[in-house]
């Protein structure tokens, strides 16, 4: 074979790399589509139960008008004490009233200042919460907070804490996927224009 | 890692993986491998869904003696798809044998 036919031309060159690309673009593409399909549908689905919490009733929703300044709240350990006592039996786990406070039971306690409430929330199964009045002490409601277990189904922690790795594996190939699908779609009309610009070298 | 979290891990990302390789240059294979595949993709598709489905009981609602949403949250996505592909297999075989059991007229 001579050396002319072994030579490419650069615009050959440039087709056969767009080919390539386009190729890993395609394979990308396919792949990280079918292994992420399983977890971005888990991750799309909570989602959207996450955004609606209140109207599915996952979130306790308890209107409230402030009885008091908020220099007259009560302290949080009090606070903390009078949830405990109105807490289910299940979620106290052996805890009574009368006894020292146990920290250990409580998870988070959300100030809502404006509100005049505190959002106390325990650490058993349920995510059990009391919301309780800032200036009185007293228990406005006490529920389930249903929105705990699939914001970590969401975000993988349920899995464990380290798991959250899954769903930024999800992220990143829910990003390739779609870079490679914008490639996927333009490059073959890039390549068409470039060819209608320039008809000669196209041949 | 719990045996549960690992088969559930090799369910979610292993099984795409090999079904992937697997169904390269389908329609070269044998038959009877296209059907193990078909099957294999059809145990996948329902455990899928199973694993959405009894992932989001809530946690309160667990009880220790269920099994059920254990195997459908973590084992289906393993275990579903190698017996969607055993029964792939397994019924091509015998709609063959039938197949050629009505040609030959027994």
């Amino acid at each position: 074979m001579s050396r002319t036919l072994m030579h490419r031309s650069p615009r050959a060159e440039v087709g056969g790399r767009r080919r390539r690309l386009l190729r890993a673009g395609f394979y990308i593409h396919l792949w990280l589509g079918v292994l992420s399909t399983i977890a971005l549908i888990a991750i799309s689905i909570t989602g959207i139960l996450l955004n609606h919490k209140r109207g599915l009733g996952l979130m306790p929703d308890v209107p409230h008008q402030r009885t008091a300044p908020f220099a007259a709240a009560l302290s949080l350990e009090r606070l903390g004490y009078a949830a405990l006592v109105a807490a289910p039996v299940a979620a106290k786990q052996g805890w009574k009233a009368g006894d020292a406070l146990d920290v250990g039971l409580i998870d988070r306690m959300d100030v809502r200042p404006r509100d005049g409430v505190v959002k106390v929330r325990l650490r058993d199964k349920a995510s059990t919460e009391m919301t309780v009045d800032l200036a009185t002490g007293t228990v406005l409601h006490t529920g389930r907070r249903g929105d705990v277990f699939l914001e970590k189904l969401h975000s993988g922690e349920a899995f464990g804490g380290r798991m959250v790795i899954l769903s930024d594996i999800a992220g990143i190939a829910l990003v390739l996927t779609l870079i490679t699908g914008y490639w996927l779609w333009l490059a073959p009309k890039l390549g068409r224009a470039a060819q209608e610009s320039d008809p000669e070298a196209a041949g | 890692m719990s045996a549960g979290l690992l088969a559930f891990l090799v369910g979610l990302f292993g099984m795409p993986l090999v079904l992937l390789g697997y169904g390269r240059r389908l329609r070269r294979r044998p038959p009877a491998v296209r059907a193990a595949f078909w099957g294999a993709v059809a145990g996948h598709c329902l455990a899928g869904v199973l694993a959405m489905v009894f992932g989001m009981i809530p946690p309160e609602a667990w009880t220790p003696e269920e099994r059920i949403r254990g195997f459908a949250g973590l084992w289906s996505l393993l275990v579903l798809p190698v017996l969607g592909g055993l029964g792939g297999a397994v019924l091509h075989r015998r709609f063959l044998r039938r197949s050629i059991l009505s040609r030959v007229g027994a």
